[in-house]
């Protein structure tokens, strides 16, 4: 057996994966060969301390967090899934949106912009930074006397 | 595992949560323990996936936890099981090399040896957990344990 098919072979001895003939020949090389009985002790003591590791411990107040989570979570969920007229009501809420959303566009596109032609009517205006400002009443007065000369 | 300890509470808490989320949907084909173990093995990927792709890897070193462990649970239960002070700083010191090697391996080997080697399972229980032959959880190990072993050679007497 080489030194590399041995090293190859360690995690299958270490663990009892080995067949018998293996077991022997690997075993046999290893009381002859210094170096590669060096590695596999290094490989074990390597092994060792990983398995050595402490447990981590998780904090005191773990469970309690988790529990306020999953409430946390349960109530969102219940309001959100809630119906109303058969309609969910995240989607009622999401359409209600869009719904004032338009319509806000909208009186925006139609009265408040710049250079409509909607102006209000009922009363005259005064072009003031960009919109229309009702003044007061047009009061139109009558046409005034014109006197005939003789 | 993550290499980060606050990511690490983060994902344990949402794995719990996961878990009562999904009970219903346990089927018993395996034991409970298993099933659990595969919820925190996805959500751990996709973790390292969010971290990876955040480019936010850094690996924190547990030193400052093993301390706290220590002072929570008031025992000391590994390798480092000594009483003098500076045995038990060589305990600690050998337990941060450790996690910095398990950390420095990449994610498919990592999951294998904390599988194995910390958490003490069988190759059966490893590939039901993480879905591979057990032909590829073996050669996985061997390779994470080669690298570890050549990584924390100089400090093993």
């Amino acid at each position: 057996m080489d030194h590399e098919r041995v090293k190859a072979s360690f995690t299958c001895y270490h663990d009892g994966n080995l067949s018998e003939e293996d077991r022997r020949i690997l075993e046999e090389h290893l009381a002859v060969c210094d170096d590669c009985r060096k590695e596999w002790e290094t490989y074990c003591r390597t092994v060792g301390e990983i398995s050595g590791l402490r447990d981590i411990v998780p904090p005191h107040d773990f469970a309690r967090h988790v529990v306020q989570e999953i409430r946390r979570r349960k109530v969102g969920e219940s309001f959100v899934e809630k119906s109303l007229l058969g309609i969910k009501i995240a989607v009622l809420s999401f359409v209600l949106m869009m719904i004032f959303l338009l319509v806000y566009l909208t009186y925006l596109l139609l009265f408040a912009g710049p250079g409509t032609n909607n102006r209000p009517q009922g009363g005259a205006t005064e072009r003031d930074a960009g919109s229309y400002r009702v003044i007061g009443p047009i009061q139109i007065a009558p046409p005034a006397k014109m006197d005939k000369k003789e | 595992m993550i290499g980060v300890h606050e990511e690490a509470e983060d994902l344990a808490q949402e794995v719990f949560i996961t878990v009562f989320e999904k009970i219903d949907s346990f089927r018993g084909e395996s034991s409970l323990a298993t099933w659990i173990y595969h919820i925190a093995y996805n959500l751990c990927k996709n973790r390292l996936r969010y971290l990876g792709r955040r480019h936010d890897r850094n690996r924190q070193v547990f030193d400052e936890m093993a301390e706290r462990n220590v002072v929570e649970s008031g025992t000391m239960s590994t390798s480092a099981q000594v009483s003098r002070p500076d045995e038990m700083a060589e305990g600690f010191e050998m337990e941060r090399l450790i996690q910095d090697g398990i950390t420095s391996l990449d994610e498919e080997q990592r999951v294998i040896i904390v599988l194995r080697d910390i958490q003490n399972m069988s190759y059966e229980e490893i590939s039901e957990i993480t879905g591979l032959p057990a032909g590829t959880v073996k050669s996985r190990l061997h390779r994470a344990r080669m690298t570890l072993k050549e990584y924390l050679s100089p400090y093993l007497r």
